[in-house]
């Protein structure tokens, strides 16, 4: 404050001269043609840039809103209606827009955070897609967020089918290379060529059934006694996970309910 | 007379004769304009406090914008003339510098030094003003010409009219 007094008495001709041609500048401006004109071309420049600016920063923020609500709609149409599978995958399914906000990918045991949780629906033991295929399950929610695991997680098996009507087997990541996995237990006898589909059996209660999980690689699968381990190819992109959508099945109380009858009458 | 009431007088006086008077004048096409307050400024005594100096010119410079249209151009020219006023002062400064009785006129300077000091003064403020009215670089120079023709033919004005006053201040 000091210092400020000291600065001003130091100056005080230059800024008493400032403020007075303030003064008289805005007067000559505000009644002159041409300075006026002049200064409202001036002015409607910097104004028309500062807009464009303005207008260039809200689009982009538009622009992730917008994607946000494409998003949300394409789960609630992927919820009712579509193709003969997305059908069938509509009748016992519903789709929750999420944003992932955190994740990793360099480890064994990777995760990924979602910013809905309990009060947006999100629960335990929901699968996570991403355009159609399926990425991983919700293992743990707070209110606000979700926190689940990709299917590069290599303490996780997920049950997979080779196409509509082939092999099923045990999809699991091996922790080296993150863009594939292996289909183990497929039988030697199945039928399948490289660039078949990988997709979800809906066994689990995570996925509905026929959710992309990726496709069979060009390498060799191995052999394991009387089963082949099948090399996959990942759909997505772990890396670049942002907009994803948590499936709910709609009817897994009952399924789960038959299941444990059946499990009570096994001996 | 006090000069507590001359300088006010002084002060009005050459005011109210832009207004009234010099304002409507022009002389050879626009290249010779009186713009007498200026004398008024000048006269303020020589030991004026710079800040005093520049509101004094600012007030004056608004009176006369406000009577005669000149929408700031008067100020703008009369502020920019108190800030350097203070420096030419100090340049043509004697070697012992100002006694107390001194007074910015040609009886107690000299013409010399009245000259330089007012031609040095009036053409910051005609070049300042003249600047301002030109607005766009085509018509600056032409400006600046005016602004030395009309410099030359107010301190001519100003050192009559000083001569006037004096000599009959003399007589009585």
């Amino acid at each position: 404050m000091r210092n400020l007094w000291n600065f001003i008495v130091q100056y005080q001709v230059i800024l008493v001269f400032i403020v007075l041609q303030g003064f008289a500048m805005s007067w000559f401006v505000s009644s002159h043609g041409y300075p006026r004109g002049a200064w409202v071309r001036l002015a409607l420049d910097w104004e028309s840039a500062w807009q464009g600016q303005i207008s260039a920063w809200r689009h982009r923020a538009e622009l992730s809103d917008q994607n946000i609500q494409l998003l949300e709609e394409n789960a609630r149409l992927r919820s009712r209606a579509g193709s003969p599978s997305a059908v069938q995958i509509a009748k016992r399914s519903q789709f929750t827009a999420a944003e992932v906000i955190r994740s990793t990918w360099t480890q064994n045991q990777n995760y990924f955070i979602l910013d809905k949780g309990k009060e947006q629906g999100a629960a335990a033991g929901q699968g996570v897609t991403s355009n159609g295929a399926a990425i991983g399950k919700i293992i743990e929610t707070t209110d606000g967020y979700s926190l689940g695991i990709p299917l590069i997680h290599n303490q996780i098996d997920w049950s997979a089918r080779i196409g509509e009507t082939g092999a099923i087997g045990r999809l699991k990541w091996d922790g080296e290379d993150r863009t594939l996995g292996t289909l183990f237990d497929i039988p030697r006898s199945a039928a399948f060529s490289p660039g078949d589909s990988v997709i979800t059996t809906g066994f689990q209660g995570v996925f509905p059934p026929n959710l992309l999980f990726g496709i069979v690689a060009d390498d060799e699968p191995s052999f394991d006694g009387e089963f082949l381990n099948v090399p996959v190819i990942w759909t997505v992109d772990f890396q670049s996970l942002r907009y994803v959508q948590l499936t709910e099945t709609t009817d897994a109380s009952q399924i789960n309910s038959l299941e444990n009858t059946a499990n009570q009458a096994t001996p | 007379m006090n000069l507590a009431l001359l300088i006010p007088l002084q002060l009005l006086l050459t005011c109210a004769l832009q207004v009234l008077f010099f304002q409507n004048m022009t002389f050879w096409d626009g290249w010779g304009i009186v713009i007498f307050h200026v004398l008024g400024i000048l006269l303020l005594p020589l030991n004026t406090r710079p800040i005093v100096l520049m509101i004094i010119s600012g007030i004056i410079g608004a009176t006369v914008d406000f009577f005669a249209f000149g929408g700031g151009i008067f100020t703008s020219s009369a502020v920019a003339m108190a800030l350097v006023l203070p420096f030419i002062n100090r340049l043509l400064a004697p070697r012992e510098g100002y006694e107390v009785t001194d007074k910015p006129i040609i009886q107690s300077m000299g013409i010399q030094w009245f000259s330089i000091r007012t031609i040095a003064a009036l053409l910051i403020h005609n070049l300042w003003m003249f600047s301002m009215e030109a607005g766009r670089w085509e018509l600056v120079l032409v400006g600046w010409g005016k602004a030395i023709t009309s410099s030359l033919i107010c301190w001519f004005l100003f050192a009559i009219t000083l001569q006037l006053v004096q000599s009959k201040g003399k007589r009585r």
